[in-house]
């Protein structure tokens, strides 16, 4: 630990998010290109800038690598980079007063944990998590000044398929190490928010064809029960082929999640409709059960409130999911 | 054929109305629990803040009373002493200062004179300080402890004075004076609040003459900007009109870009009590603004199927028991006549 300074020493963390791509739900992880920055003191390095004839001292990469090995720098991991970086690239700068700026760029692979509940209308936060290792709490503290905050953001203009880049966010944690010592931790979340309307056209149309034309001939066709129960059965095969191809394509979606809402709101119209069709609009049966009057009644009654509750229902599952 | 759409309007304005109420009343009820679950998060906020700036003033009250007990502080400031005094304080002081936020550390002779001041040794001794310094004052004069906020040569800090004495009895005061950064922080960890600390600019000016002058694009009013934990959110929140209206604990929901952020103002009461500026804390209150909009979807979604199956019923019973009955009779006396 360098010398003269109070402990934990304050390692200033800033991300910078250059480019992200292959946002990859299933999978768990993201692509990406950061700059990151770790700053902190070391009187031991601090130099007369009027000898030196300016404040700052500039390493470029390789002579970075060598700077680094003679000095101290408190060596953090990214704690949730996927293989190595494809890219590194950098530099380090030594201020007069011993302030040391240690600057990488890479282009890596990083896991992150999608939640996906409100699938498609989510936001997601890709996380960089930055650990140390080798020293404790109460050696070095991860810490955000102004001028962190400042340095820490995401590329204006960015633009990353699908998604929308919002804000960065950072959290500071401890860990507990194998032999139960604490270790600093600090996430950073930049959070991009999904463009839900190509998937909600890919969900939504499929899913009300197959339910259209059985509806249709149901309700407002005059029509022989056979082929009307036809109908509903091969509503019901289309249904559970979208159901598959859904979950092929959506793969990383959960029980709960929009997708499966809808699937499950679509097998619950089948069968109401299946009730509905041998039943009020079956002519061997609907006479049976109320008056001709009643039945007139009911069935337009039923012409107009069933499509309508359906689409209700999906619009405020939709709705609900966007607001979760 | 009149009489059945006169029953149809009817029936459907009693449906609507019905559902309409039913559907605001009870979006009414969810959107008063989701607003008073935001002032009480803006009220624990401010709880927290004005609890933190007292716990804070005890910690340099604490500090500052550890050093007067001090035998070998007593006898370097009785002797004059002020190699001593910054050769025996100043090592520890530092590590305060990078540490735990203490900004200053000075010792003062009765009434208000300024003897040696721990960060910076060479300046201002024998100045006279008792214009602006009444917690100083107020220290020598009662012969007590003293804690509370007052703006000194070094700026703003939250200040715990004691009375340096021996046997011999008084021979003046120490103060450690501590910064606001360890309040915002713990807010900031705690609440998710961003905040930052606002102070009379003019008096900072004529005071605070140790301190550079401020950037401009701290300045918010008549008031300047000393510390932040995230400059960039708090800045498009604060108004020089908040600050000013920050005479009590004000609590405000603010629409940015069409995101609702809460944001509560302390008012910074000095030593005397006299308002010298305002804590203003800002979060993000989307998630309450999703909550509500998803109550407001689930009371229309709700109005919808009350209207569906109230409309429903009454149509079919109104159809069948008067429309069709009637249309019959009117048809069977068309054919009669």
């Amino acid at each position: 630990m360098p010398s003269g300074v109070p402990l934990p020493l304050r390692v200033g963390v800033a991300v910078f998010l250059n480019d992200a791509s292959k946002v990859n739900e299933a999978a768990g992880t993201y692509e990406a290109s950061i700059d990151v920055r770790l700053r902190w003191r070391d009187p031991s390095l601090a130099f007369d800038a009027k000898e030196f004839g300016g404040d700052r001292q500039e390493f470029n990469s390789e002579q970075m690598v060598t700077e680094l090995r003679k000095m101290w720098n408190p060596r953090l991991t990214l704690a949730n980079m996927v293989g190595t970086p494809s890219r590194t690239d950098g530099g380090l700068f030594i201020y007069a007063n011993g302030t040391v700026e240690h600057i990488q760029r890479l282009r890596l692979t990083l896991d992150t944990k999608y939640r996906l509940n409100a699938f498609p209308f989510d936001t997601q936060a890709l996380g960089v998590r930055l650990l140390s290792t080798r020293y404790t709490q109460n050696q070095i503290a991860l810490v955000q000044d102004q001028s962190d905050i400042n340095a820490s953001g995401i590329k204006e203009n960015l633009k990353i398929s699908g998604w929308k880049t919002r804000r960065v966010d950072f959290a500071a944690s401890a860990n507990r190490g194998w032999n139960g010592d604490t270790y600093p931790e600090i996430s950073a979340s930049f959070f991009i928010h999904r463009e839900p309307y190509a998937h909600l056209f890919a969900l939504l149309i499929p899913f009300l064809l197959t339910l259209l034309v059985p509806t249709i001939m149901t309700l407002y066709v005059k029509a022989d029960i056979a082929p009307r129960m036809t109908l509903w059965g091969a509503s019901i095969l289309a249904l559970i082929a979208l159901n598959f191809t859904f979950s092929v394509r959506y793969s990383a979606l959960g029980g709960d999640s929009l997708v499966q809402q809808l699937i499950t709101i679509g097998f619950g119209y089948q069968l109401l409709m299946i009730a509905i069709t041998s039943t009020f609009m079956n002519p061997q049966v609907g006479p049976k059960l109320f008056s001709e009057h009643v039945m007139a009644e009911i069935v337009a009654f039923l012409r107009w409130s069933v499509p309508i509750g359906l689409l209700a229902l999906i619009i405020t599952r939709a709705m609900l999911t966007a607001f979760s | 054929m009149q009489v059945k759409y006169k029953a149809l309007s009817l029936i459907g304005v009693v449906t609507i109305v019905t559902a309409a109420i039913s559907g605001w009343s009870s979006f009414g009820s969810n959107k008063d629990i989701i607003e008073k679950a935001k002032q009480n998060e803006l009220r624990d906020t401010a709880t927290l803040i004005q609890n933190d700036l007292q716990e804070q003033a005890t910690k340099a009250a604490a500090r500052a009373s550890l050093i007067v007990s001090l035998p070998s502080i007593q006898d370097a400031f009785r002797k004059g002493d002020r190699e001593q005094l910054v050769q025996r304080l100043l090592p520890a002081f530092l590590i305060q200062r990078d540490k735990f936020g203490i900004r200053e550390g000075q010792f003062h002779l009765a009434p208000a004179t300024s003897f040696l001041r721990i960060f910076d040794i060479t300046a201002g001794h024998g100045e006279d300080l008792s214009s602006f310094r009444d917690m100083v004052l107020a220290t020598n004069r009662k012969g007590e402890a003293q804690k509370g906020i007052e703006i000194g040569r070094r700026g703003l800090s939250i200040r715990g004075i004691d009375v340096v004495k021996d046997e011999k009895g008084p021979i003046g005061s120490f103060e450690v004076g501590m910064s606001f950064s360890p309040i915002l922080e713990n807010l900031k960890k705690n609440t998710g609040f961003e905040s930052g600390v606002f102070v009379d600019a003019q008096m900072m000016a004529d005071i605070a003459i140790l301190l550079p002058k401020p950037d401009n694009e701290r300045m918010v009013g008549a008031y300047q900007n000393v510390e932040a934990t995230n400059w960039k959110i708090v800045r498009p929140m604060v108004t020089a009109e908040t600050l000013n209206d920050a005479k009590e604990v004000l609590t405000r929901i603010k629409v940015v870009e069409g995101v609702d952020y809460g944001l509560v103002a302390v008012p910074l009461l000095d030593f005397k009590g006299a308002r010298i500026g305002a804590i203003v804390a800002v979060k993000s209150f989307e998630e309450f603004q999703s909550m509500q909009s998803a109550a407001l979807v689930r009371s229309i979604a709700f109005a919808v199927l009350q209207a569906m199956i109230l409309g429903g019923a009454m149509l079919i019973l109104t159809n069948v028991l008067f429309i069709r009955p009637l249309e019959a009779t009117q048809k069977k006396e068309t054919k009669n006549s």
